[in-house]
């Protein structure tokens, strides 16, 4: 093994300030931005904290007997009736005073909803609609059995339970913090054929290729030297963010020797995929380039920004991307424990190190030799 | 003007040589139009919530996704297809938490419908499924309760609010049932009564602050700008680096120097560069505009001018951002990690991918900072036909770049102050 070149490359790669930042502040901010982003969406659970709603009601209004009910009723939702006989409504809502507030007329009720609190305004809705509906089914339950000559009147029973209930058992989910704690150093791996860039640059600047010929390395040691380092230096890095994300935000891993050893495979691919497209091209930035939007286009239907689960896009263009095997993976690692895609994106990303390796090493060996 | 037409002239020259620059200017709208050409509309995505209606789906397999999921959202198996089932369904709709998929071109089985459930458990944002037998009505008719069955998928606490919501329903037909002695006609007329008297709900929206209200078609183009604004923007953003890859040599060949003791001003200077922005993006909106009308239906809700003329801003305002921040940065392959760093971060933050009206407050101020924002800001105005959008839009370019201009002077400024 090349070890006098690896040690050598390893140090001109940590010596890019940018790309140090890059891959360890980057993934924090992202994994932050979007596990706020979803936590909504991705909850299992919408958790909603007690809430105060205000109303007003017309003296005479038939309504008022059922008042206490409704009060009852509410409150078991954990929300609070309070009654504002006067004062502007829509201020009301803007200072925060009530979530929503609801308007009892004569012929109809307007319920005002905040735009910023949607869920509460839902719940609200809600309660108002099966208290009228109770109150307007019951007149209409009693003129109907009135107009039979029933003289025992029978009303509803709201509480009766009709239909039955049954919790499914289904796989779990896992929370935005967790998916794109792990989403995010999946994806960042996948950038690790960039540190190289700051290697081609000097070699090619120094024309280090031709005087390699001289040396006693082989094409392959030489390959090596840059494979390598630049697997090592992204697993680092990402190691590194990796324990930050996981100790900030509480990140759950499931099976974290597994998921260590597909993360070290996923920077390898990465690796290869990248010293083949430095050798494909003559000039670094267009490599560059090149692989920033060819991980983008992976991410993009492997699951990086719009959840996998989801399936926005045609699934067979999500399963061409190798991100999407190991996000798969990996997350269900986090919920279940295992996952039935190991066998798939091992034999992927094992795929791809083999089949760019190869390439990689013949377009270096063709120019080596020129 | 002195010596600004040499300065274009020789710029242009040294742009056109590179053929990384080539490749960018053609290739990246081609390849972003393609990609546009991938997208299908397979999946029912829900992004507004503000729906009372009863959805038909006609596939069973649908995946239905919410963003927002503040309603939740509801299929319904209707195999029984009769008034009574369509008036359950009707009443869910209307009471306002839930949104409601119904599902009755055939009839499903129970275990059939409750594997499909857990199927999709993980592909859509359904919180709960209501299975209607096929003798829901006939057993209703007969004194009985219909033997409806709610499965819930997730551990969510609507749930309870949904059950107890069919309970009351339920209980309401079958007492109905009871007091019209158990006649079809007689029970519809008493519904249909109920339905009449009921008093009337009226919903008036609060607005806090400001947002506009889209249809789900209009939602669905929205998205496809985005996307296609996410891959456009790199385009933008790498072509600045080259344009700023040529000033940063041009500093370190002492171009500068030879330039300004000539008498072209730092003022020609710019607006040269400027010049070179304006050519290299007029010349990929005008890839764009041929490329896409002949790969993908241009479907966006708005007209494709629009589209090319916001994608024209935005091109102008990235460009410029990314010479800015090469020639501050002033090495080539660190602005190219910091403009990629920059891309990743500014496409989720303005919302490209997924809507973020429903994300925090300070996101969808500091959202506003970044362009690609407001085009979709702008694209949604248009859909929604809102007035002065093209100035609105024209003055946030102009305010952008006037902001850029005035870095990269400074930047001009601070490099010409090492000789």
């Amino acid at each position: 093994m090349p070890l006098i070149l690896i040690k050598n490359n390893m140090k001109l790669m940590f010596r890019s300030k940018a790309f140090l930042l890059m891959m360890v502040v980057m993934p924090i901010i992202v994994i932050a931005l979007l596990s706020s982003a979803f936590k909504d969406m991705m909850a299992s659970a919408r958790e909603i904290d007690p809430f105060t709603v205000g109303y007003r009601i017309m003296a005479d209004s038939p309504y008022q007997t059922y008042l206490s009910e409704l009060k009852k009723a509410s409150a078991e939702n954990d929300v609070t009736l309070t009654e504002y006989p006067e004062g502007e409504i829509e201020k009301l809502i803007k200072n925060g005073n009530v979530a929503a507030f609801v308007d009892i007329q004569d012929d109809e009720y307007i319920l005002y909803q905040s735009s910023e609190k949607k869920a509460e305004a839902l719940i609200t809705e809600s309660i108002f609609d099966r208290f009228f509906y109770q109150v307007d089914a019951n007149s209409a339950l009693v003129k109907a059995q009135m107009a039979q000559g029933i003289i025992d009147i029978k009303l509803l029973e709201p509480d009766r339970k009709t239909a039955t209930r049954e919790v499914l058992e289904v796989e779990p989910m896992p929370t935005s913090t967790d998916y794109y704690g792990i989403i995010y150093i999946v994806f960042w791996s996948f950038c690790g054929m960039m540190p190289l860039a700051a290697v081609i640059s000097s070699e090619r600047k120094n024309a280090i290729p031709q005087r390699m010929r001289v040396s006693q390395m082989t094409k392959t040691q030489f390959y090596l030297a840059k494979f390598v380092p630049c697997f090592l230096v992204t697993f680092i890095e990402m190691g590194l963010a990796w324990t930050i994300s996981a100790l900030l935000f509480n990140v759950h891993w499931g099976q974290l020797p597994a998921s260590v050893g597909i993360i070290l495979l996923a920077t390898m691919a990465a690796a290869a995929i990248g010293v083949f497209l430095y050798q494909l091209f003559s000039k670094v930035v267009v490599s560059v380039v090149v692989g920033f939007f060819l991980t983008w286009v992976l991410g993009f239907f492997g699951g990086s920004f719009d959840p996998y689960f989801y399936e926005d896009f045609p699934i067979m263009l999500m399963k061409a991307s190798p991100i999407y095997y190991v996000n798969r993976t990996l997350v269900e690692f986090s919920t279940k424990g295992y996952s039935d895609y190991t066998g798939t994106c091992l034999i992927y990303l094992i795929g791809l190190i083999f089949v760019f390796g190869i390439l990689g090493s013949m377009l270096m060996n063709r120019k080596v030799e020129e | 003007m002195n010596g600004f037409v040499t300065l274009v002239k020789t710029n242009l020259k040294l742009l056109l040589r590179n053929k990384g620059y080539l490749c960018l200017v053609i290739l990246l709208p081609i390849l972003s139009a393609g990609l546009l050409s991938l997208q299908l509309d397979e999946t029912v995505t829900m992004k507004d919530d503000s729906s009372y209606v009863v959805q038909n789906i006609e596939d069973r397999d649908d995946n239905i996704t919410s963003i927002e999921n503040t309603k939740l959202l509801v299929k319904i198996y209707d195999n029984s297809n009769s008034q009574l089932s369509d008036d359950l369904a009707q009443e869910l709709a209307g009471s306002g938490i839930f949104r409601i998929f119904r599902y009755n071109q055939e009839v499903v089985d129970l275990a059939t419908a409750r594997a499909a459930s857990i199927d999709s458990a993980g592909k859509s944002n359904i919180g709960a499924v209501v299975y209607i037998p096929e003798n829901f009505e006939a057993d209703i008719l007969s004194g009985g309760t219909g033997h409806l069955s709610i499965m819930e998928i997730t551990d969510d606490g609507r749930n309870a609010l949904l059950a107890s919501q069919v309970n009351t329903y339920i209980n309401f037909m079958m007492q109905a049932a009871d007091s019209t002695n158990y006649d079809k006609t007689a029970l519809a007329s008493l519904l249909g009564e109920l339905n009449e008297s009921r008093l009337n709900k009226k919903i008036e929206a609060v607005e806090v602050g400001n947002s506009l209200t889209l249809t789900s078609q209009q939602n669905h183009q929205s998205t496809r700008i985005g996307y296609s604004i996410a891959a456009l923007t790199m385009g933008f953003l790498f072509c600045g680096v080259f344009i700023a890859d040529i000033i940063v040599k041009e500093k370190n060949n002492k171009v500068y120097n030879r330039i300004f003791l000539s008498k072209a001003s730092i003022l020609n200077y710019v607006v040269a560069k400027m010049a070179m922005i304006l050519l290299t993006v007029a010349i990929q909106t005008g890839i764009l505009a041929l490329v896409t009308p002949l790969m993908v239906s241009t479907d966006f809700g708005i007209p494709f001018g629009s589209y090319l003329f916001l994608v024209f801003g935005l091109g102008l305002c990235i460009s410029t951002l990314s010479v800015v921040i090469g020639t501050l940065v002033g090495n080539t392959m660190n602005a190219t990690y910091a403009v990629f760093a920059i891309w990743i971060v500014s496409n989720i933050m303005a919302g490209l991918y997924f809507p973020i009206t429903s994300a925090a407050q300070w996101w969808v101020k500091a959202s506003l900072l970044i362009p690609q924002r407001w085009v979709i800001v702008a694209s949604e105005m248009l859909m929604t036909g809102e007035t002065g959008v093209y100035a609105m839009y024209g003055l946030i370019v102009g305010c952008y770049l006037l902001i850029l201009m005035a870095g990269t002077s400074i930047g001009i400024m601070v490099g010409k102050k090492d000789y």
